[in-house]
C-alpha cells in the first residue's frame, strides 16, 4: 500500500471545506471529512492512479467540490 | 412542505406499450434520469424493480402506462403531474410533483434551510451523486489545472510543507 502524503495548500483547502460546511449544518463539516477520509484512503488501496494531477481526470473529490 | 411526493392513490399499473423519450416529450413531459428523481422517490424507483430494460437511452426508467394520454389527463386534472416513473410492466408508478421535479429553481434557500439535517444529507447526495458522473467526464478547467501547476510547483522548490496523509486526516476540523 502506497503513503499519501498531502500538501499544506490541500489541507488548508479540506479545512475551509470542513469549517464552510460545519457552518451550514452542525455535522455536516464531520461528514465532509469523512468522506474525504473514505475518498483519499480509496487512493492507497487503488494504488493511488489520481493522486498526480491528470488532465483527463478531475482532481475535486467525487462527493464535495 | 413542498416536495416531491409519492402518490400512493395514484399507483398506475403499466399496461402494454412502451413510449420512448419523444413521445413524451410531444406530450410535454420531461425525462429525468434516475438521478434526478428525489433521493426519498429513489428508494421507491428501485424497490418497484428496474429501470433501464425499456429506455432507448438505457438509461432512463421510461415510462409506459395505461393510454398514456388518458394518465396524462387524469395526472394534469390533478395538477400532479407531470414526471411520471414507471418502471416495467406490472410495475407501479411512482409519482413526483412536477412544480419541485426542477429542485434547484423551484425549492429556495430558505425552504432548503428549513429542511432537517437528514433531509439536506439525502437533497446532498442526490445531488453528488449526479455530478459524480459529470465529474467523471469534466475536464480540468484551466484555472484548476494553473492552481494544480502552482502547488505542484511549490512541493517540488520545498515552499510547502508535505504531510503524510495518515498522520493528518484525523486532526483536521479539530481545534
Amino acid at each position: 500500500m502506497i503513503q499519501v502524503r498531502i500538501s499544506d495548500d490541500a489541507l488548508n483547502d479540506l479545512i475551509l471545506g470542513f469549517r464552510f460546511y460545519e457552518a451550514q449544518e452542525t455535522g455536516l463539516g464531520e461528514y465532509f471529512l469523512s468522506q474525504l477520509r473514505a475518498d483519499i484512503d480509496g487512493l492507497k488501496i487503488s494504488e493511488c492512479q489520481k493522486v498526480r494531477p491528470d488532465p483527463n481526470t478531475n482532481p475535486l473529490d467525487r462527493s464535495f467540490q | 412542505m413542498r416536495r416531491y411526493q409519492t402518490l400512493a392513490t395514484d399507483v398506475l399499473v403499466p399496461q402494454a406499450g412502451v413510449f420512448g423519450n419523444e413521445a413524451l416529450h410531444e406530450l410535454g413531459l420531461h425525462v429525468p434520469t434516475l438521478r434526478h428523481v428525489p433521493s426519498k422517490v429513489q428508494p421507491l424507483v428501485k424497490q418497484v424493480g428496474g429501470s433501464n430494460t425499456h429506455a432507448r437511452s438505457h438509461r432512463y426508467p421510461i415510462l409506459c402506462a395505461f393510454p398514456l394520454r388518458q394518465a396524462v389527463a387524469r395526472l394534469r386534472q390533478t395538477r400532479c403531474v407531470s414526471h411520471l416513473f414507471f418502471i416495467n410492466p406490472g410495475d407501479p408508478v411512482v409519482l413526483a410533483n412536477s412544480a419541485d421535479m426542477n429542485y434547484n429553481s423551484s425549492m429556495n434557500i430558505s425552504e432548503l434551510r428549513s429542511l432537517p439535517p437528514h433531509e439536506k444529507l439525502r437533497i446532498m447526495e442526490a445531488i453528488w451523486e449526479d455530478f459524480d458522473e459529470h465529474l467523471k467526464t469534466a475536464e480540468v478547467t484551466p484555472v484548476v489545472q494553473r492552481l494544480l501547476d502552482e502547488r505542484m510547483e511549490r512541493i517540488r522548490n520545498k515552499t510547502v510543507e508535505v504531510h503524510d496523509w495518515d498522520k493528518v486526516k484525523l486532526s483536521i476540523g479539530r481545534p
